[in-house]
């Protein structure tokens, strides 16, 4: 009963009313029942050392002070709550001596007081090498609160884009709250954002972990889809929303044919499978068959999903949408939860076949987010396959380099023959991270997409580092968690990365918070601190093809300065299953380059468009078919404003 | 013993019902496959309203819709009542998938096929004595994996909880047709004397349900031949949950993943099993 208790004033995050509840069932085992006393001394240690986290403040106003490893000039100012969750995790340690769970809690919570590792008995240490990184990309800092994005929030979707045409990137959110709105904050142009959530008409849609974008009514404004039910028994109505292209929007789900049946999901892909000029929608769920939706270019879809042959059943949390073979058609990958995932490939003729076995990407039956990505520049999409395995223990087997119980994270890398090779151990990426949202992109401009992913699970026991890994030139990935200062602790759900303030380099986006009230905090907008490589952005405009240009592949041809020249690819809509980046397409050219050429292949068209004059470190507008394109006049601002001091 | 119904018991109830086809929704456990007869043997959970928990032979239309389906296979489908005919339709083999933490590739284990003969195997149970697989010869067997000290309640102790159902169930022939196994996966802490105190929660009957452990090399080889896969985790132990049955001849029988079927069904499946008596 009183356990019970414990556990309603934890979710609304009433730790002190939790801890007086815990502390009762504890004293009553004590006499009773001295089997639950060790789960009730883990409960006890969690619950202060959440407590300490809020009265602290560290939820709404993070700061540096969950910033892993935390440093020792973050400490907290109030104690009290942390001693106490030391004074139980060493209970329990002196029980299970091997417990690792307990240890990294205790390890976190001698952080949060400046004890860390002095005050962290020898045995129990985890030493600060296991978490140095071993190289830099820069340290990136929170621009959130001075830029005015004042999301404060349970788990969320994101999404960064250009929805109202004036070249700035705005946001748009929803969260896995039910009772939850959507946000829509509209970029100023200088630094700073406007909530825009009632005026655009957004106030009333509630819930929904993921939401996606595009414009698939070829009206030119960017519309969005959002995708409810994920976690959830029962299913919930996914929401259309048309971009009036006035900074409104209208729930058109239900006339477009996408209101029934309710489902259970939080991914979905939009992609032109037959090469019409229209978005089609894929949506995987959790508990009933995926459905294909084939656009009819008049507002409406009609489900083909099973004429498809694509309504397979899974617990399905992760899709992306490539040509993986290059025959001219987009395929999609499933990544599942407790299956094998699917590769389906795109028969031509509205017709889907499942290939994952044959073609080697099997997946390792916990999956969660996913990407196609061409991690090493050689033209043909690779996949990369989160693994979710909420298991702090086996999370912290990374950082102490122990084998994994496991399944790690996956990248198969695509042959250019229909088949993928397992290339994870070789890139340094058989590791286990608990990720939830993800997104890649090129960081540091060097030409290879890296790497952020949101991690934790539900348990407020759950505090891991959010990870940064950085691409090297498509050999290998090297975490750069610890020096690019984004190693958040709380729970790391949407991303998005996207050149906020068009200085020329990404900035990331992510919704930080778990899935209750007591969980919600403030998500982060990490600022890029720049780096002195090169970059062009492009914008692509659908002619015959769809106007988003979603499926446009894109190869810069460059020279660096004493290098032979090379390709850099991209994809527009190529982004991670749970967070949205823009469709403009960011792409690193490396130091002192010149760019000697850029190719576009759009969807359904065989002849590429090739440009061979265009400058580097600009904003251009290529619009299909056009012989010449537009530069876009994007001018650098700060985030924060003018008046934001150069460091927070 | 059997709950068996005919197809045309349940015709007459429907058709006091309604002359109107009716559809109800269905999850049975696989018993038994005739396609001559295009029909499958489940024994399937309650239709709240409509029907008890029942093993009954079900029709299909199309035989083909049989190919998906094997023996202790759990399976949803429609069931069609017509004013003068009963079918199942839509019929779907449920994968079972765990949204706890739960070791991964368990399924991806060299498994044992179904028919396959079961490798010999001795364990100590909770009187201390050897129980070897073979001294079992022509008994029906079935087997949980569990540990003792498991925190979750529909996990192990649910296990459990359908072995003691057996045991009531089928008290007659315990130990002498039917043996029920416990076996740890935690050999380190559940000794003897544990399981002991454990199996008299169920006040089982020492001598037709052992609860078995022994060295860990021997206890993980024997789990994994069943796809049961376990290491310890955040202060527990993770595992994938399997209930098997061998038949009198030392043959894998079943091999059940999860815990969504309930005691009924199980003890059906055993019943299945317990009739084949050549």
């Amino acid at each position: 009963m009183h356990v019970a208790r414990g556990q309603l004033h934890a979710y609304k995050g009433e730790m002190t009313r939790a801890i007086a509840q815990y502390e009762i069932a504890y004293h009553i085992a004590s006499a009773d029942d001295a089997r639950v006393l060790p789960s009730l001394e883990e409960a006890l240690g969690i619950l202060n050392l959440h407590a300490a986290e809020m009265e602290n403040d560290v939820y709404r106003n993070p700061g540096d002070k969950c910033i892993f490893p935390i440093s020792p000039a973050m400490r907290y100012k109030e104690t009290a709550h942390a001693e106490k969750a030391v004074q139980h995790f060493l209970k329990i340690l002196a029980g299970q001596p091997d417990n690792t769970e307990a240890k990294w809690l205790l390890n976190i919570a001698e952080m949060t007081m400046g004890a860390y590792p002095s005050g962290v008995p020898p045995r129990y240490l985890l030493p600060p090498s296991l978490f140095v990184s071993t190289e830099s990309i820069g340290r990136f800092t929170d621009a959130a609160p001075a830029a005015g994005l004042n999301l404060f929030a349970m788990a969320s979707g994101v999404v960064v884009d250009d929805f109202d045409n004036d070249g700035l990137l705005d946001v748009m959110t929803s969260s896995y709250d039910t009772c939850g709105p959507m946000r829509y904050f509209h970029n100023n142009g200088d630094g700073t954002f406007a909530d825009r959530s009632a005026e655009a008409g957004l106030s009333g849609q509630l819930g929904g972990l993921n939401l996606i974008q595009a414009d698939y009514n070829n009206d030119g404004c960017l519309d969005v889809l959002v995708l409810r039910g994920a976690w959830e028994s029962l299913g919930q109505r996914k929401s259309l929303l048309r971009n009036n292209c006035d900074g409104t929007f209208t729930d058109v789900t239900k006339e477009s044919g996408l209101a029934v049946p309710a489902t259970n999901t939080q991914a979905a892909v939009w992609a032109d499978i037959n090469n019409d000029g229209l978005l089609d929608l894929f949506v995987v769920n959790e508990t009933g068959p995926s459905q294909l939706f084939l656009n009819k270019g008049n507002g409406t879809f009609q489900d083909i999903s099973h004429s498809a042959g694509i309504d397979r059943t899974a617990f399905s949390k992760g899709v992306t949408a490539a040509d993986y073979d290059g025959d001219g058609y987009v395929d999609f990958y499933v990544n599942n939860m407790g299956a094998n995932n699917f590769l389906y490939h795109n028969n031509h003729d509205g017709t889907f076949s499942e290939v994952a076995e044959q073609a080697g990407v099997p997946g390792v039956g916990r999956g969660f987010s996913t990407w196609f990505f061409d991690f090493d520049n050689d033209g043909w999409p690779d996949l990369f396959v989160t693994s979710y395995y909420p298991s702090i223990d086996e999370s912290i087997r990374t950082y102490q380099l122990l084998p994994h119980n496991a399944g790690t994270l996956k990248l198969y890398k695509n042959l250019g023959d229909g088949t993928f090779r397992d290339v994870t151990r070789e890139t340094g990426l058989d590791k286990v991270f608990m990720p939830m949202g993800g997104n890649f992109g090129d960081l540091d401009n060097d030409g290879y997409p890296d790497i952020y992913m949101g991690t934790g699970n539900p348990s407020y026991s759950a505090l891991l580092p959010n990870v940064m890994l950085h691409n090297k030139e498509g050999a290998s990935f090297v975490d750069v968690t610890a020096s690019s200062g984004t190693g958040e602790l709380h729970k790391g759900h949407g991303v998005a990365m996207a050149d906020f303030d068009n200085d020329g380099d990404l900035d990331i986006l992510t919704s930080i918070g778990g899935a209750v009230p007591g969980d919600s905090h403030a998500f982060r907008l990490f600022e890029n601190p720049g780096n002195g490589n090169d970059w062009i952005v492009l914008r692509l405009v659908g002619v015959k093809a769809n106007r988003s240009a979603i499926g446009a592949r894109i190869k810069v041809t460059v020279k660096n300065e004493g290098r032979a020249a090379r390709a850099v690819y991209s994809t527009v809509g190529g982004q991670g299953s749970f967070g949205g980046s823009p469709l403009r397409q960011h792409i690193g050219l490396g130091k002192s380059a010149q760019i000697q050429q850029i190719e576009i292949r759009w969807p359904g068209n065989p002849v590429p468009q090739v440009f061979s004059n265009a400058g580097k470190n600009q904003f251009i507008e290529i619009k299909e078919f056009a012989t010449e394109y537009t530069k876009l006049d994007y001018r650098p601002y700060r985030l924060g404003g003018s008046s934001r001091r150069s460091e927070p | 013993m059997m709950r068996t119904i005919a197809v045309a018991m349940l015709l007459c109830v429907a058709a006091e019902t309604t002359w109107a086809a009716q559809r109800y929704p269905v999850t049975g456990l696989v018993l038994k496959i005739d396609p001559t007869h295009r029909t499958f043997v489940a024994s399937c959970k309650a239709i709240p309203g409509y029907m008890d928990a029942m093993v009954m032979p079900i029709p299909v239309r199309d035989a083909k819709a049989l190919d998906a389906l094997k023996p202790s296979a759990l399976v949803d489908f429609t069931l069609v009542v017509t004013e003068d005919d009963a079918y199942a339709e839509n019929l779907q083999v449920r994968q079972y998938q765990s949204m706890e933490v739960e070791p991964l590739q368990a399924r991806r284990l060299q498994l044992l096929a179904l028919g396959a003969a079961v490798p010999d195997f001795t364990l100590v149970d909770q009187t201390g004595h050897n129980v070897r697989l073979a001294q079992l010869a022509g008994k029906v067997l079935v087997s949980s994996f569990i540990y003792t000290s498991c925190p979750l309640p529909n996990y192990c102790f649910r296990l459990s909880n359908n072995l003691a159902r057996l045991q009531k169930r089928f008290a007659d022939r315990l130990g002498r047709d039917l043996v029920l196994l416990s076996v740890s996966i935690d050999p380190a802490h559940d000794t003897p004397e544990v399981l002991a105190r454990y199996a008299a929660t169920w006040r089982a009957d020492a001598k037709s349900w052992h609860f078995l452990t022994g060295p860990e090399p021997q206890v993980k080889a024997v789990c994994r031949s069943f796809g049961v896969n376990f290491w310890p985790d955040e202060g527990a132990l993770t595992h994938s949950l399997h209930t098997i049955i061998i038949d009198r001849h030392g043959k894998l029988a079943a091999n059940f993943e999860g815990n969504e079927f309930t005691a009924e069904q199980l003890g059906d499946f055993v019943e299945a099993v317990l009739g084949q008596r050549e």
